[in-house]
C-alpha cells in the first residue's frame, strides 16, 4: 500500500508542479509534524489529567514526608531541619520501633505461609469441582470484600472467652488478652478474611494451565501431588510469586486488624509498625519522627522489590 | 421589545445581585462547628442551633463521621480550613494547637462576657497559654466507683470509705462469687490511665502529685511507687474483670451488662456514664430489675468525698475564622449555665466546669444532681486530685497509659515505669509544655 502512494504522489507532482522537490519536503514535513501530535502530544495529553492528580495526590504528599522526615515536625506549626536525627534514633535508640518492626517481620512470615498454604490447598480442590462452583467460590471470596471493621468485630465475639469459640474446646481465656497468643490471634482473623483472595487469583492462574499437561502427567502415572507439584504449581509460579511479594510488602502495612481489635495491646504484644506510627503523628506529636518511620516502611518495599527483580533477572518466572 | 428584553435583563441582573449580597452577607454571619455524627453529636448541636438566641448569626453545625474527630479538624486547621469554633481533647492539646498560631487569643472576649466569674477559677486557668487565655474546658470530668445497689443491699455491704474497707469489700465480692469491678479495656488502650491517675492523687496524695507536675519532685518518689505497686497488685490479682486477659481484652458493653446483671459488683468508670448506665444497662432497658449508685473512690489519707478534676474536652476559636466576634457569641452561649444544663438533661452531656447556682439540675437524676453538688463542696475544700488526660504533657501522657500495661503484664517494672516518665517529663517540662496546673 505504501508503494502505490507513494507512486501516486510522485504522479501527481510531475503533473502538476515544477517543484517536486520542495512540495514533497512540506509533505515529509506535515507528516512529522502529525506524527508529533499524535504519537507524542496527543498521548501526554490524554496523560495530564490523571498525571497532574498523581502528582497531586501522591508524588506532592510523598515528597512531603521524606521533607518532614529530616524535621522535627509536631504535626502542627513550623518544621525545624534536624539532619538524619530521626534516622539516627528510629536505626539506633528506640527499642519500641524495634519490636514493632519484628512483629512485622512475624507478620510476614505468617502470610507467606498459612494464607498460601490454605489458597493453594483450596483453588487445587476447588479446580476440580464442577457442580457449585461459583457457590464454593463466592463463599470463599465474601470475607474478602467485608469491610475490615465487620471482620475484626465479628472476630472479636468469636474469640471472647465467655460464649466464643474457645468455650468450645473448654479454654477460658481471652486469646486477644495474652500477650504470647494476640498477635496470632489477630492474623489468623485477618488470614480469614484474606486467603479467599489468593485462592480466586490462583484458581484462575489454574485454568490457564493446558489440561494436555495434566493428561500427559496422568499417562505418566502421576498420582494428584505429584500432578500438584510438577503441573500446577509451575504452571501458576508467576502468579504465586507475584502475590508473595505483594504479601510480603503488605505485611508492613498492616493496621486496621490490629487497631480494631487490640490498638496495639495488651502490653504492646500486638504494636506493629503502623500502629506506633500512628501513636506517634497523633498521640504523642512526633509527626517528623513517624514520618521517618514511614520513610522505613518504603525503603522495605523497595528493597523486596529488588530482590524480586534480581531473582528476575536471574530467570525466575515473576 | 429591545427596551422591554433590556429592563427584564437589568432587573434579573439585579435580583442576582441581590441575592449574591444576601448570601454574602449570611455568610459572613456564619460560625461553623464539626460534630460527631452520632446521637450525642447530633443532639447537642441541635440543641445550640434551637437555642441560640441571636437571629444576625447563623449557627452552621456539620456533623462529621468518623470516630476521630480531633485529629480530622487537626489536620484541617493546619491547612487554613477547618471549622470557626474548634474543639479538642483537652488542655494538652490546645496548647500544642495554641503554640502553633492556630487559635485565636480569647483574653478580650473573657472580658467582654465576663467568663472569669462564670467559670470555676481553675478551669479557666487550664485554657491558658503563657497567660492568655486560648480554650474554654468542657464536660466536667471525674472517675468514680459505681455500683450495683441492689446486690449490695442483698448482700449486706456498705460503702467503702478508706482503702483498707475497699479490699475486705473486694474479699467479700470475691466470697459471693462475683467479678470486684469493671470495665475491661479491649476497645480503648490510653482508657487504662484513669486508674493511674486516681492511684497517683488517691493514694500518693494530691500535692505530691502537684509538686510532680510543677517539677518540683520527681515521678521516682516513693509515694509514687507504693501507688503503682499497689496498683499492680490488685490489677493483676483480678480485680478487674476477674482476670487480667479479660482486662486487656473484653469491651465496655459486655463489662457493663454483667455489671448491670449483677454479675460484676462495681464499676471503675468516668461521669461520662452517668446517662449510659440508666439508659443502656439497668431496669427496663437492660430486662434486669436492680439499681446503680455510685460512691467516690476511697483515699489513703482522708474519708472524705475525694475526685479527680478533668475535662473531656477543650473549645478554642480558630485563628484563621472570619467570624471571631460572632464565633465568641457562640461560645459565650454554649457556656451559660443554661444551655449546659439543657445539653445534661437531654443530651447527656456533662457539664462544663462553672458555677452553677441554684436548682440548675433541677430535672437531672438525683444520683447525677449529687455528683455535682459533692463534687462542688469537695472541690471547695480543696479535695480533688489530678486526671492525666487534662494535667499530664502529651509524650509523658502517652507513656502513662502506653507503658502501664507493661507493668500489669510484668514486662516493666514499677521503679522503671516511673523513672521513663520521669524522663519524658523533664523534656516536655524543659520545652514549656505542661498544660497549665491549678495552685493548691
Amino acid at each position: 500500500m505504501a508503494g502505490k502512494s507513494s507512486t501516486r504522489s510522485e504522479g501527481q507532482f510531475a503533473v502538476g508542479s515544477d517543484v517536486p522537490g520542495k512540495r514533497k519536503g512540506r509533505r515529509r514535513e506535515y507528516w512529522t509534524r502529525y506524527r508529533i501530535m499524535r504519537y507524542v502530544l496527543v498521548p501526554w495529553l490524554f496523560l495530564i489529567p490523571i498525571l497532574a492528580l498523581h502528582a497531586f495526590v501522591v508524588v506532592f504528599p510523598a515528597a512531603q514526608g521524606v521533607f518532614y522526615s529530616f524535621t522535627d515536625w509536631r504535626g502542627i506549626g513550623e518544621a525545624e531541619y534536624i539532619g538524619l536525627r530521626n534516622f539516627e534514633e528510629m536505626i539506633f535508640e528506640d527499642q519500641s520501633y524495634h519490636d514493632a518492626l519484628w512483629r512485622n517481620i512475624q507478620w510476614m512470615l505468617f502470610f507467606v505461609t498459612v494464607p498460601f498454604a490454605f489458597a493453594l490447598f483450596g483453588s487445587s480442590l476447588l479446580a476440580k469441582v464442577r457442580r457449585g462452583a461459583m457457590f464454593y467460590r463466592t463463599a470463599l471470596f465474601m470475607p474478602f470484600i467485608l469491610p475490615s471493621i465487620v471482620t475484626a468485630t465479628i472476630w472479636r465475639y468469636l474469640y471472647n472467652p465467655r460464649f466464643g469459640l474457645p468455650t468450645l474446646v473448654g479454654y477460658e481465656k481471652a486469646l486477644l488478652g495474652q500477650s504470647d497468643t494476640a498477635l496470632w490471634s489477630i492474623a489468623f482473623a485477618d488470614n480469614w478474611h484474606f486467603w479467599g483472595f489468593l485462592m480466586v487469583l490462583f484458581l484462575t492462574a489454574m485454568q490457564g494451565i493446558p489440561p494436555v499437561l495434566y493428561d500427559a502427567a496422568k499417562v505418566d502415572g502421576a498420582n494428584r501431588w505429584q500432578e500438584f507439584w510438577h503441573v500446577t504449581l509451575p504452571g501458576i509460579r508467576p502468579v504465586v510469586l507475584f502475590m508473595l511479594m505483594m504479601v510480603m510488602i503488605w505485611a508492613f502495612l498492616v493496621f486496621d486488624y490490629i487497631f480494631i481489635l487490640t490498638g496495639g495491646g495488651p502490653a504492646g504484644a500486638t504494636e506493629v509498625l503502623g500502629i506506633d506510627i500512628y501513636k506517634n503523628a497523633f498521640q504523642r506529636f512526633e509527626a517528623g519522627y513517624a514520618a521517618a518511620q514511614g520513610i522505613s516502611i518504603s525503603i522495605f518495599a523497595g528493597l523486596i522489590v529488588t530482590a524480586f527483580a534480581f531473582l528476575r533477572k536471574r530467570g525466575w518466572e515473576i | 421589545m429591545m427596551f422591554k428584553m433590556r429592563l427584564f435583563t437589568i432587573v434579573l441582573l439585579g435580583l442576582l445581585l441581590a441575592l449574591m449580597a444576601g448570601a454574602t452577607a449570611a455568610q459572613d454571619s456564619t460560625v461553623t462547628i464539626w460534630a460527631g455524627d452520632d446521637d450525642t453529636g447530633a443532639c447537642w448541636s441541635s440543641l445550640l442551633v434551637d437555642t441560640f438566641p441571636r437571629e444576625d448569626i447563623t449557627v452552621e453545625v456539620v456533623l462529621q463521621p468518623g470516630t476521630n474527630l480531633v485529629d480530622t479538624q487537626r489536620t484541617a486547621l493546619q491547612g487554613g480550613a477547618g471549622p470557626d469554633i474548634t474543639f479538642s481533647h483537652g488542655p494538652a492539646f490546645m496548647l500544642e494547637l495554641a503554640s502553633a498560631g492556630l487559635l485565636l487569643n480569647l483574653d478580650v472576649y473573657a472580658d467582654e462576657y465576663n467568663w472569669g466569674e462564670r467559670f470555676a477559677p481553675w478551669a479557666l486557668d487550664l485554657g491558658r497559654v503563657e497567660g492568655s487565655l486560648y480554650s474554654l474546658s468542657e464536660e466536667l470530668e471525674t472517675v468514680i466507683m459505681y455500683y450495683n445497689k441492689t446486690v449490695f443491699e442483698e448482700q449486706g455491704w456498705e460503702i467503702p470509705k478508706t482503702m483498707d474497707e475497699l479490699y475486705a469489700l473486694a474479699d467479700a465480692i470475691r466470697e459471693a462469687g462475683l467479678d470486684v469491678m469493671g470495665p475491661a479495656f479491649g476497645e480503648c488502650a490510653p482508657c487504662v490511665e484513669w486508674a493511674v491517675s486516681v492511684f497517683l492523687s488517691h493514694h500518693a496524695g494530691p500535692d505530691k502529685v502537684y509538686e510532680a507536675l510543677t517539677g518540683q519532685r520527681p515521678w521516682t518518689d516513693e509515694a509514687f511507687v507504693a501507688a503503682i505497686t499497689d496498683l499492680k497488685d490488685i490489677v493483676r490479682d483480678g480485680w478487674f474483670m476477674g482476670s487480667l486477659d479479660l482486662f486487656f481484652s473484653d469491651t465496655f458493653d459486655s463489662a457493663h451488662a454483667l455489671f448491670g446483671a449483677g454479675e460484676i459488683a462495681m464499676s471503675f468508670e468516668g461521669t461520662w456514664m452517668l446517662d449510659n448506665y440508666q439508659r443502656d444497662f439497668f431496669g427496663e432497658p437492660a430486662g434486669n430489675d436492680n439499681e446503680w449508685d455510685w460512691f467516690s473512690f476511697p483515699t489513703t489519707f482522708t474519708e472524705d468525698q475525694f475526685f479527680i478534676i478533668g475535662v473531656g474536652s477543650s473549645w478554642g476559636i480558630s485563628s484563621a475564622t472570619p467570624n471571631p466576634d460572632e464565633a465568641a457569641a457562640v461560645l459565650d452561649h454554649y457556656y451559660s449555665t443554661g444551655f449546659q444544663a439543657q445539653m445534661f438533661e437531654q443530651c447527656g452531656v456533662a457539664p462544663a466546669p462553672l458555677i452553677y447556682e441554684g436548682d440548675v439540675f433541677a430535672n437531672s437524676d438525683p444520683r447525677e444532681a449529687r455528683l455535682y453538688e459533692e463534687f462542688g463542696q469537695a472541690s471547695s475544700k480543696g479535695n480533688v486530685g489530678y486526671t492525666s488526660w487534662s494535667f499530664w504533657p502529651a509524650r509523658t501522657n502517652v507513656w502513662l497509659w502506653e507503658q502501664i500495661v507493661r507493668v500489669y503484664d510484668d514486662q516493666l517494672s514499677v521503679e522503671d515505669y516511673l523513672a521513663g516518665m520521669q524522663s519524658e517529663f523533664e523534656e516536655e517540662f524543659a520545652d514549656g509544655l505542661i498544660p497549665p496546673i491549678p495552685a493548691r
